[in-house]
């Protein structure tokens, strides 16, 4: 018998009730969340109880919606770092505009970096043809690289800030073209994990990449082909085409 | 409504800040309404709502391992939210209260209108949960009701209810307990 709670279905169903309910609170709210993060059950038993009771807050007539913060004037840089400075609104439309800074700047600091760290044997002046992606963390970090040679089929992929991958979920990559459009390119298990891991492509890169400006990583259940993510991106950022034209 | 919400929480997730204005006008009045309840005071619940509005797009809203997010979830971590703050006020704050101008106040006063299984009903909204909520005694029902949308923890509502606290717990839990009962075996 397993001493762990969270693996009895009747005390997670009656834990996530309450805090659905709004009776659980304090410490055993917080660790049944945490749970939620990682255990399918335990977010599943949430999930199920919220759907089931969130009609109730329908009863309650809609409020009027306040005049947008967002519409006070824009923020510096300094103070759309605090989310009560400009509004969220604010803070949504300057964060991906520092995400494109941060690829940009890695995009072009990266090869010739990359060039002077090489050792000194004989090396070409210019990287081969390849695909890089720079992807930052929710936070606007340096988060992971993704780099393919054009015609190549495997990718090689560098962790710059270590994700938590809970039991049962792994990570997968994504690219999004320029309409916004989200396509799965695979699952890359150890990324985000290990420091740098190789894995192998579903495809040619030309074929997969050629139409990504971006990359994305999300969490999917481990052994699934999902269609599209069914959570939020860990990792996000440009995907950049090393080659003249 | 819903999958129109499900398909803009997609977008929010990809950065899509078109998404976002369009969630909060869709949505950003149901749950000021809900975290209005919880604190009784405008300021307050829109403190709540901005602060929800950015975890969303800061990618901070509690997440539930391999669920999709989902506006029934945004709604509880609203209500949560606003418990929370709620909590933060001096304790010795009372549930009810008259104001400078002589105006009584109270964070929980019970509705003179319908109460929710009626209100369910008439708006049409789940006709499910409204018969299984009609099929719950009224005490029970009404200490769901105090925890669910006015945030009281048990305690407050025994006090409310003037019901010993023990009472008051095995009400919510039987309540919920049959509403779920009730619902399945619709």
């Amino acid at each position: 018998v397993s001493t762990r709670w969270h693996d009895h279905p009747e005390l997670v169903d009656r834990l996530a009730a309450a805090y659905v309910a709004g009776t659980l609170r304090g410490p055993a709210a917080r660790r049944l969340l945490r749970l939620a993060e990682r255990h399918r059950g335990v977010a599943l038993a949430l999930a199920d109880w919220s759907g089931r009771l969130a009609p109730l807050f329908d009863t309650l007539p809609e409020a009027p919606l306040p005049a947008p913060r967002w519409q006070s004037p824009a923020p510096t840089p300094s103070s759309s770092r605090e989310l009560g400075g400009g509004g969220w609104r604010a803070w949504v439309l300057t964060r991906p505009l520092a995400g494109l800074a941060l690829g940009l700047a890695m995009g072009l600091a990266l090869p010739p970096l990359w060039q002077a760290l090489r050792p000194a044997a004989p090396a070409p002046s210019l990287l081969p043809e390849s695909y890089v992606g720079v992807l930052a963390t929710p936070q606007g970090s340096p988060g992971l690289i993704v780099s393919a040679l054009r015609r190549g089929r495997e990718m090689e992929l560098k962790t710059l800030a270590p994700l938590t991958v809970p039991a049962g979920l792994q990570p997968y990559l994504w690219r999004i073209d320029k309409a916004g459009q989200v396509s799965p390119v695979a699952a890359v298990p150890g990324a985000g994990v290990q420091k740098f891991v190789r894995l192998p492509l579903p495809g040619e890169a030309e074929a997969l990449f050629f139409p990504a400006v971006e990359l994305a990583v999300s969490l999917e259940p481990a052994g699934a082909q999902p269609a599209q993510p069914s959570g939020v991106f860990v990792y996000r950022g440009l995907c950049g085409k090393f080659w003249r034209v | 409504v819903q999958a129109d919400v499900s398909d803009l929480l997609a977008r929010i997730a990809l950065r899509d800040a078109a998404a976002m204005d369009r969630l909060y006008r869709q949505v950003g009045g149901r749950l000021l309404a809900i975290a209005l309840r919880v604190l009784g005071d405008r300021s307050q619940a829109e403190d709540v709502l901005h602060e929800v509005m950015s975890g969303l797009w800061a990618q901070r809203t509690p997440a539930l391992a391999a669920q999709p997010l989902t506006l029934a979830w945004l709604q509880v971590v609203t209500r949560n939210r606003a418990i929370d703050l709620l909590r933060k006020r001096r304790p010795e704050e009372p549930l009810s209260w008259r104001d400078s101008d002589g105006d009584e106040h109270a964070h929980d006063t019970a509705s003179p209108h319908a109460g929710p299984p009626e209100l369910l009903h008439e708006r049409q909204l789940d006709a499910n949960l409204a018969r299984c909520l009609q099929g719950l005694a009224g005490e029970p029902r009404r200490a769901l009701q105090l925890a669910f949308l006015d945030g009281l923890s048990h305690t407050q509502i025994s006090a409310r209810m003037q019901r010993p606290l023990g009472t008051v717990k095995a009400w919510t839990r039987r309540a919920l307990l049959g509403l779920r009962a009730c619902m399945e075996g619709a």
